[in-house]
């Protein structure tokens, strides 16, 4: 390559790169205000935004550029013996360089004269300088523009609903132990709560606590009838026993205690057949021959409504209550009954024995009357307490054995002197179902 | 190529010889260089030259020079109003032969000779231009079916006053297209005046020392024959000459004032003026240059203004000078 085709194609090289470079000047404000539009835009709408993102932003932009500028560049650099023409003009070799491209120009070659400097076209800063001045504003305003940061919503969490199922479980299991649910409810219910279970994705988080919360009320209106079924039937066989201990101690001729005793049988009949249990100690009683005798049929129909109760025979025994009882639920047919109930509810009106000399037994040692706390030797072996001699007898007979300590209702009428407070409220606590999962600690209370 | 390129040996006696033309021209008239080298430009192509100046300014005395010079014919034609074609070109005379028989025979008139100075040719009929005119192009003449050709070789110089307008028919475009250059003779400076006064008693110019034979003025014209003209030079003529044309030129001075542009003659006119700058150059090759130093005598008298550049004062020679300044190289 001789020295003037060396020196075309390093201008031609040069003329490239300022071609470029001028493309690229009249071109950055136009980038500038696109990446500037760009900007403003995302801004707005990408919350998470950061400078790194402006950064691609304008390195795109940028990048663009320089390659369309390389691209539009590329058609306005002359090819070399366009070139070596002009040099042939600006050196003054009078066509010479320009022939040489075309035939041998011997001698000639000497005289050819190459410039050392080739004019490069100038760049366009006084044309540019507002427009870029304006684009480089725009640029920095939209970078300027704060970011729009939308409220971000935390991540809905999975609810957990493990311990309301474990617990409804519970209370299920609980049920159909006591056969509180007919099988197929306690079937349904559940599959409804293995659903449950397995169907939360925690997304519809109130509707499944909705489910939880009517399986629950469910469950809970099942236990509620489950313990007015026990509270009657608990009722029911205490009146008979307070009835069978009553006609026991009736003192009247043979027929008219046969004819109660056949009223007894008959209203006993007519309670089982809403009550299982009754129905089946009478079942009972009918594969042996013979009715028991009106103590261990009071002492059956107590345990048969406070199971697990071996103090069933030192219960309180109202009459009032039987009577009213008796009234309410005895046949026509057993007036007899109610005739004697009444007598001995009358009997019992006179003679009430003094409250405060019997006391209320609170259970093993002495505690603060607070209902709270156990008695300081709650946990230690049963002990058999004397009674005091200087007591009446009948008036240190043992009531009752109860969870609670006996509270007085505020609507009752506070206790005569004289008479048994829990006579009043201390029965009706008393007679309260325990539920089925205290049941074990409360057995547990009474027989360690 | 059908010739190789002149070798710098070739040149060197050539150039040398040109020099001494101009140098004699000089020295026999004082000042206007320029104007003879652009005449010699004109000679050495081969083409008609126009000259156009006020009287007294030294055209007729630098043709007549010149033709010394170069030992060439030399008449002299002023045109007047009542001049005839067949007083430029000559006619058929009845003659008797010596042995008594009579036949027409032709009598060439002045323009047969080989530099032909057409004096204030504006002042002839369009007739008689015409007929000159004719005769500049297809340099023959052909009367009665008989063709005459002029001598080789054959340059009018023609001269006309651009002042005196009255009793003057202006050359038509056309017919100046066939000059090859169109020079404005110009007035010398206060200084050159001097000299002249000085040196010149009664206008006299003093005897040439220097006469070129037919020979050095035949291996001139060979040596014309030699000159290259590279494409890309020949490319940036036809740029020129094309940027010279209203439709479809980028100078804004030709899109506002030039009515027509110049023909296909005025490119060929303009490359061998060119070839003629080359050698006085000294070289073999025509540049970018040489077309630039001719572009103005070959394309002034080829451009055709409108009205509005008469009323602004453009003259051609502006067109021209724009045109070189625009036109990439």
């Amino acid at each position: 390559m001789s020295s003037a085709a060396a020196a075309a194609d390093r201008w031609r090289r040069a003329l490239a790169w300022r071609m470029w470079a001028i493309r690229m000047l009249n071109g950055l404000p136009v980038c500038l205000g696109v990446a500037g539009g760009m900007l403003l835009v995302l801004r707005q709408c990408v919350s998470a935004w950061s400078w790194l993102f402006s950064l691609a932003v304008f390195a795109v932009g940028f990048g663009g550029l320089a390659v369309v500028a390389w691209w539009q560049g590329r058609g306005g650099v002359q090819s070399v013996p366009q070139l070596l023409s002009r040099m042939d003009y600006l050196g003054g070799n009078g066509g010479l360089l320009a022939a040489s491209l075309e035939c041998p120009i011997g001698k000639w070659a000497e005289r050819i004269h190459v410039p050392n400097r080739l004019p490069l076209p100038s760049l366009p800063w006084s044309t540019i300088g507002w427009r870029l001045t304006a684009g480089l504003a725009f640029a920095i305003i939209a970078m300027a523009v704060p970011v729009y940061r939308r409220a971000v919503s935390a991540p809905t969490p999975v609810m957990d609903i493990s311990a309301e199922t474990a617990a409804l479980q519970e209370k299920l299991q609980a049920l159909e132990e006591h056969q509180a649910l007919p099988e197929n409810l306690a079937e349904e219910l559940r599959k409804e709560l293995d659903k449950l279970q397995n169907d939360n994705d925690g997304r519809q988080a109130a509707q499944t606590l909705e489910q939880l919360e009517q399986l629950n009320g469910e469950l809970e209106q099942a236990v509620t009838e489950m313990e007015r079924r026990q509270a009657k039937a608990a009722e029911t066989s205490e009146m008979l026993a307070e009835l069978a201990e009553l006609l026991q101690a009736h003192d009247g001729d043979a027929m008219q205690a046969a004819a109660l005793n056949r009223q007894f049988q008959e209203l006993m009949q007519s309670m089982a057949a809403e009550n299982p249990s009754l129905q089946d100690l009478m079942k009972t009683c009918c594969e042996n021959g013979q009715m028991p005798s009106g103590k261990e049929l009071a002492e059956a129909l107590r345990r048969l409504g406070k199971p697990g109760d071996s103090q069933s025979g030192q219960r309180d025994n109202s009459q009032q209550s039987l009577r009213q009882w008796l009234q309410e639920n005895a046949p026509e047919s057993c007036s007899g009954l109610c005739e004697m109930a009444e007598a001995a509810a009358k009997e019992g009106e006179e003679g009430e024995p003094d409250a405060e000399a019997v006391g209320v037994s609170r259970g093993r040692g002495d505690a603060p009357l607070d209902y709270t706390g156990l008695t300081a030797d709650a946990n230690g072996p049963r002990q058999d307490v004397g009674v005091e001699v200087d007591i009446d007898p009948e008036q240190s007979r043992l009531q009752g054995q109860f969870a609670v300590a006996p509270q007085a209702e505020e609507t009752a009428a506070a206790p005569q002197a004289g008479t048994l407070s829990v006579g009043t409220g201390g029965l009706k606590h008393h007679e309260r179902i325990i539920r089925p999962e205290h049941q074990a600690i409360v057995r547990k209370y009474f027989n360690p | 190529m059908e010739e190789p390129l002149l070798t710098p040996e070739e040149m060197a006696p050539l150039q040398e010889l040109l020099n001494k033309i101009l140098s004699e021209t000089g020295r026999m008239l004082l000042g206007q260089e320029a104007l003879h080298r652009m005449l010699l430009v004109g000679i050495l192509s081969r083409g008609h030259v126009l000259l156009e100046g006020l009287p007294g300014v030294g055209k007729t005395a630098l043709v007549k020079v010149l033709g010394h010079l170069l030992s060439l014919d030399f008449k002299r034609i002023q045109f007047t109003p009542d001049l005839l074609p067949g007083d430029i070109l000559g006619g058929n005379i009845l003659q008797t032969t010596a042995t008594g028989e009579k036949r027409m025979e032709f009598q060439p008139g002045a323009i047969f000779a080989n530099i032909v100075l057409a004096d204030e040719i504006n002042r002839a009929s369009p007739k008689t231009q015409s007929a000159m005119l004719e005769a500049m192009q297809e340099r023959s003449v052909t009367l009665q079916g008989e063709t005459h050709r002029l001598p080789e070789p054959f340059f009018v110089l023609a001269s006309q006053n651009p002042i005196e307008q009255e009793g003057t028919y202006p050359i038509p475009e056309a017919q100046l297209d066939r000059f090859l250059l169109k020079l404005q003779v110009k007035g010398v400076d206060a200084k050159t005046l001097a000299r002249i006064v000085s040196e010149r008693r009664r206008g006299e110019t003093p005897p040439p020392a220097l006469q070129l034979s037919r020979q050095e003025l035949e291996r001139l014209f060979q040596a014309m024959e030699r000159m290259f003209l590279s494409q890309a030079v020949a490319g940036y003529i036809g740029r020129l000459v094309e940027a010279a044309h209203p439709d479809s030129s980028s100078v804004a001075l030709v899109r506002q004032y030039v009515h027509y542009g110049p023909s296909p003659r005025g490119a060929i006119a303009l490359a061998e003026a060119a070839r003629g700058e080359a050698l006085i150059q000294g070289r073999p090759t025509v540049g970018f240059e040489d077309v630039a130093a001719v572009a103005e005598a070959v394309l002034n008298h080829r451009l055709i203004l409108n009205y509005q550049a008469r009323l602004d004062g453009v003259s051609p020679e502006q067109i021209v000078q724009a045109l070189l300044a625009e036109v990439e190289r």
